[in-house]
C-alpha cells in the first residue's frame, strides 16, 4: 500500500516538474516528511532521485523537440554551479536569518513579475538568437547558485523566472531548459548521499518510478497547457518557498 | 502567427517553441541517451518493488540515473567538438568537471 502511495506522490511531482520546469523536490520532501514520516535526510536523498528522475524523463522528451536551448543551459549552468560552491564556501560568514530574508525578497519579487506576465524586454524573444540581457541571467543564475549552497535548496524555481522574466525567453522554453538543467546538479548532490548511505530504495524506488512515468506524460502534454497555467503553478510553488523562507528567518528553523 | 503579448501575457505557440533549439544532433544524441537511461531505471525499479531479494537491480537503477546527466555532459562536450564549436565543447567539459569535483568535495 505505502509504495503505491509513494509511486503516486512522485507521478503528481514528476507531472507537475516537468510542466513548470522545477525539479518536483519542493513538493517530495514535505510529503516524504509530513505523509510519510521519512527521515529528513532518507527524505532529501529521495528526492534528489526523483528530481534527476524528473529532469531525465522529461527533458528526453523536450530534447527530441528541440525545445531545450542547449548552449544557454550550459552558460547558466555553470555561473549557477560556480555560485553554489561560493555559497557553501561563504556561508560560514553570513547570518542565517538575513540571507533567509534577502532570498525570500527575491523570490516574492519574481512571484509578482509572473504573475504581472511581463518580462523584462516587454515581449519574448523568437529564437535563440534574441535572447536579452545574457550578461544580467548568468549574473542571476549566479546569484541563485549562491543561494543554494548557502541555504542547501534546489534552486529549479530560480531558473525559470530568471531565463522568462529577465532574459524574455518564452515560458515553456525556459521551463524546458530548466528541467534539462536542474538534473545536472541534483545528480552531483544525490552522489553526496548516496556516499553516505542515506538513500534508501525502499522509500527512493517507487518515488523515482512515479517521477518517470510522470514527468513523461507532463513533458507529453505541456504544448497543450496553457502559459497561464504554468504560470500560476509556478508562481505558487514560489510563494510557497518564500513563505517557508521567511518562516525560518523568523525563527522557525530553531524548532 | 500569435505574437507576444496576446491577452496580455506574453505566450508564445508551441510552434515558436519547437523552432527554437532547432534540434541539432546533440540534441538527439542527448534524447537517446536519456531516454534509453530512464527506461533501463524504470525496469529496474519495478523489479525492485516486486521482489525486495533484488535490491542490487533497484541500485544499479538508481545508479544509472544519476550517473546519465553528467554522461551527457561528456557527450555534449565530445559532440561540439566533433563539429569544432569548441567553446561549447569547453563550456560542456567545464561544467562535467565542476559537477564532478563539487561531488568529490562533498562526499569527502
Amino acid at each position: 500500500m505505502i509504495p503505491l502511495a509513494l509511486l503516486g506522490l512522485g507521478l503528481g511531482a514528476g507531472f507537475v516538474g516537468s510542466i513548470v520546469g522545477i525539479g518536483g523536490g519542493v513538493f517530495i520532501v514535505p510529503g516524504l516528511l509530513l505523509l510519510f514520516g521519512v527521515p529528513v535526510r532518507q527524505a532529501v536523498a529521495a528526492s534528489l532521485l526523483g528530481v534527476v528522475a524528473t529532469s531525465a524523463g522529461s527533458a528526453a522528451v523536450y530534447l527530441g523537440e528541440g525545445r531545450v536551448d542547449l548552449p544557454l543551459a550550459l552558460r547558466l549552468e555553470v555561473m549557477a554551479v560556480a555560485g553554489a560552491v561560493g555559497g557553501g564556501l561563504a556561508a560560514a560568514l553570513i547570518p542565517p536569518h538575513v540571507l533567509y530574508l534577502l532570498f525570500s525578497s527575491a523570490v516574492l519579487y519574481a512571484a509578482v513579475v509572473l504573475l504581472r506576465g511581463r518580462t523584462a524586454g516587454g515581449e519574448v524573444a523568437r529564437g535563440p538568437g534574441e535572447v536579452r540581457h545574457l550578461g544580467l541571467g548568468m549574473g542571476a543564475s549566479a546569484g541563485a547558485g549562491v543561494a543554494s549552497g548557502l541555504l542547501g535548496i534546489g534552486g529549479g524555481f530560480a531558473k525559470v523566472p530568471i531565463m522568462h522574466a529577465l532574459m524574455d525567453i518564452p515560458l515553456d522554453v525556459a521551463a524546458a531548459t530548466s528541467t534539462f538543467m536542474v538534473g545536472l546538479t541534483a545528480s552531483a548532490s544525490a552522489w553526496i548521499y548516496w556516499v553516505r548511505g542515506d538513500l534508501v530504495l525502499a522509500y527512493a524506488a517507487p518515488v523515482a518510478l512515479g517521477v518517470l512515468v510522470g514527468s513523461s506524460v507532463g513533458a507529453r502534454v505541456s504544448d497543450r497547457v496553457p502559459d497561464r497555467w504554468v504560470r500560476y503553478v509556478l508562481v505558487a510553488v514560489l510563494l510557497y518557498v518564500a513563505g517557508e523562507m521567511t518562516w525560518r528567518a523568523l525563527g522557525g528553523a530553531a524548532r | 502567427m500569435a505574437g507576444p503579448g496576446r491577452g496580455g501575457a506574453v505566450s508564445v505557440p508551441a510552434e515558436t517553441a519547437r523552432r527554437w533549439g532547432h534540434r541539432t544532433a546533440t540534441h538527439r544524441h542527448l534524447a537517446t541517451l536519456l531516454l534509453w537511461a530512464t527506461r533501463i531505471a524504470g525496469a529496474a525499479f519495478v523489479v525492485d518493488m516486486l521482489d525486495r531479494s533484488l535490491r542490487v537491480v533497484g541500485m544499479g537503477g538508481a545508479a544509472l540515473l544519476l550517473v546519465a546527466p553528467p554522461v551527457t555532459m561528456l557527450v555534449a562536450a565530445v559532440q561540439y567538438a566533433r563539429e569544432r564549436d569548441w567553446k561549447e565543447a569547453g563550456l560542456a567539459l567545464l561544467l562535467l568537471i565542476m559537477l564532478l569535483v563539487g561531488a568529490w568535495l562533498g562526499g569527502a
